[in-house]
Order: structure tokens, then C-alpha cells, then sequence
């Protein structure tokens, strides 16, 4: 090997070496990776994925705050939910115990016991009231209602209807009676006339009207 | 008279003797006897077809085309087509020529320049080779 070669050798190895520090720097180090591949990748690829982890660094802390706010916002809304459905409760239930409670003799809780029913159409104590035959005239509205309430509005009428028949019976005496003082008294032309309009054909009259 | 497109380097020529350390700045060709380690700091230390260092070599890039009877470490690449007794570290690249003897020798690669490993990795994933002589290259 004479000279001529070993420049030539020392001339192939005198060339800078690309050096590539695969070392974390100290500024890096201080943000730690979010994800494992930083700490295996080289120095090209630390520098394309250092931006991502700079930006990621100051993220996780606002997004915990962020998660906490909402917590909290949920917490409070779920707690006013529940406070106001208790208040509903308390108020339904309230005044009802409040006069059971004033009220400590055993009427009052009998007249306390309609007002859970007090949904029901009609009351029942009304229904009650409409369905005893006792009462003659019954409520508007049960009469328009319901046929147990129509009821016995038809018996009253039928049972008026025979009343004036045992009237015909006594009328025959009561006719022969009459007779003579028709016969004796001079009828009017006016008076004539108004029988035509019998007292029972009136209120036909006017049932029709209606 | 230097000439700018041409390497800095030193050539110890063949007969003489040199008994001691040799430290170097840049790269450097033995072709003598050497009794001490031999460092270069950059460049390549070139211990050539004759050459005989009874020490440790240490460079950024070396070539053992002689004999070194010590341990030899290598920052960058190291190309042995010679004889060598003793350890072997590389933190490159690794060259064996068509003529190399490595006699009770370990080769161990380490991961950065100056890195002394301790004694259980240095055994576990050393590659030994022992009075065997192995043709062709590995990286």
C-alpha cells in the first residue's frame, strides 16, 4: 500500500459524519409524551410529532376543566330537578294534610275522605243525591247526563198521569151534578169556547212549542 | 505545504517502535509497532498490513488490516480484515474482511459513543468467536 492509496483512504473518511442525536432534548422532556411512539422515535420523527405534543400538552388541563364544569352543571341541574319535584309533592299533599291535621274530629275526616275521589265525574255524592227517588228534580247536568238520573225524572210524570183518573170516577156524581147547574145557569159564548182548550192540551201546547 | 482539498493525517512508517500512548487530532496510518493504546479523535485510524499495536484502539473510524492485541473501539464504523485479540465494540457499523482472525474475541455493539457496558450485557449478547476465522461482511 503505498502513499498514493492511503491518501486516497483517509481522504474517503475525512468527510464530516452526519450525526443524528437520538437523545431527548431537556426542553422536550420537560412537556412528557402523551403517547408511547415519542420516546421511540428518532429525531426527525420527534421533530414532526413536537408541535402535536406542544399543542396537546396545554389541552388536557382545560379539558378537565371543561369535564368539570360540566359535572357540576349537570350536578346542579339534576338537584333543582329534584327540588322542584319535591316542592310539587309537598304542595299536592300539603294543604290536604294540613286540614287533617287542623281538623282532628272524625267529621272533618269524613269530609275529608271525597276529596281523593274528586276526579271522579260525577261525585259520588252527588251521584248519590240524583239516584235517590226521594228528590224530584234532579241536577241539569245529571239529568242530561245519565239514564239513572233521566229515570226517575219519566216516574214523576207517571205517576201524575193516574192521579187525575180516580178524578173521573168521582167526576160522574160530580157530572150529574154539574148538569143540572149547567142546564140551569146560561152558558157564555166565551165560556163555551174555553173548554175547547182543555187544561191537559195547554201544556201539550207547550211541550211542542219547546 | 498543505494542500486544502487533501486530509490532515499522520503515517508512522514501518520500522519503527513506538512505546507508549498515541492520541491524535485527526486520522493517522500504522505501519509500525506500538506498544500502548492508540486514540484518534476524528478521522480514521488506519493500522496497516504490518502494523502491530500491543494496546487499545480507539477511533471514530477504524480499519485493521494488522494486529491489535487489545480491545478495539469504534464510534462510527469499524472494518477489521486483520488480526485481533481482545473485545470488540462498535456503535456503527461493523466490516469483516475476507481476512480476518479474531482469537478469543467478543463483538458487542453499543448505542452511543463512550459507552462502557457493564459486565452482564457485555456477556449476554456478545457474539464470540473463537480461533475462527469469518470470511465475508456484517452490518
Amino acid at each position: 500500500m503505498d502513499m498514493r492509496e492511503i491518501e486516497q483512504l483517509h481522504a474517503q473518511y475525512a468527510q464530516p459524519t452526519l450525526t443524528i442525536d437520538v437523545s431527548p432534548s431537556p426542553a422536550r422532556s420537560s412537556t412528557p409524551p402523551l403517547w408511547l411512539g415519542n420516546e421511540n422515535s428518532g429525531g426527525f420523527g420527534k421533530e414532526a410529532s413536537a408541535p402535536a405534543g406542544g399543542n396537546l400538552s396545554v389541552p388536557p388541563r382545560a379539558l378537565w376543566v371543561a369535564v368539570f364544569v360540566v359535572g357540576a352543571a349537570a350536578m346542579f341541574l339534576i338537584g333543582s330537578s329534584m327540588g322542584k319535584r319535591d316542592a310539587r309533592t309537598h304542595s299536592s299533599d300539603g294543604p290536604a294534610a294540613a286540614v287533617s291535621a287542623s281538623e282532628a274530629g272524625p267529621s272533618a275526616a269524613s269530609q275529608a275522605e271525597p276529596e281523593p275521589h274528586s276526579h271522579e265525574w260525577p261525585v259520588r255524592g252527588d251521584a248519590n243525591n240524583v239516584t235517590s227517588p226521594a228528590s224530584g228534580a234532579a241536577p241539569l247536568a245529571a239529568a242530561a247526563d245519565t239514564q239513572r238520573i233521566t229515570l226517575p225524572s219519566q216516574e214523576p210524570v207517571k205517576s201524575t198521569a193516574p192521579a187525575p183518573k180516580p178524578a173521573p170516577a168521582p167526576a160522574a156524581p160530580a157530572a150529574a151534578a154539574s148538569a143540572p147547574a149547567k142546564a140551569a145557569a146560561p152558558v157564555a159564548p166565551a165560556q163555551i169556547a174555553r173548554p175547547v182548550a182543555s187544561p191537559q192540551a195547554a201544556p201539550n201546547r207547550e211541550i211542542k212549542l219547546f | 505545504m498543505t494542500m486544502p482539498s487533501t486530509p490532515t493525517f499522520s503515517v508512522l512508517r514501518a520500522g519503527m517502535s513506538i512505546h507508549g500512548d498515541l492520541v491524535s487530532e485527526d486520522g493517522f496510518t500504522c505501519l509500525a509497532l506500538v506498544t500502548g493504546n492508540v486514540r484518534a479523535s476524528h478521522g480514521l485510524l488506519h493500522i496497516g498490513r504490518g502494523g502491530v499495536v500491543h494496546g487499545d484502539v480507539e477511533g471514530e473510524h477504524i480499519i485493521i488490516d494488522g494486529t491489535v492485541e487489545g480491545d478495539v473501539k469504534s464510534r462510527v464504523s469499524l472494518k477489521i480484515n486483520g488480526r485481533v485479540i481482545g473485545r470488540i465494540f462498535y456503535a456503527g457499523t461493523i466490516r469483516l474482511g475476507e481476512n480476518v482472525t479474531l482469537e478469543g474475541s467478543s463483538i458487542t455493539r453499543v448505542p452511543a459513543v463512550g459507552y462502557v457496558p457493564s459486565p452482564q450485557k457485555e456477556d449476554a449478547p456478545a457474539i464470540h468467536i473463537d480461533d475462527a476465522q469469518v470470511p465475508g461482511t456484517a452490518a
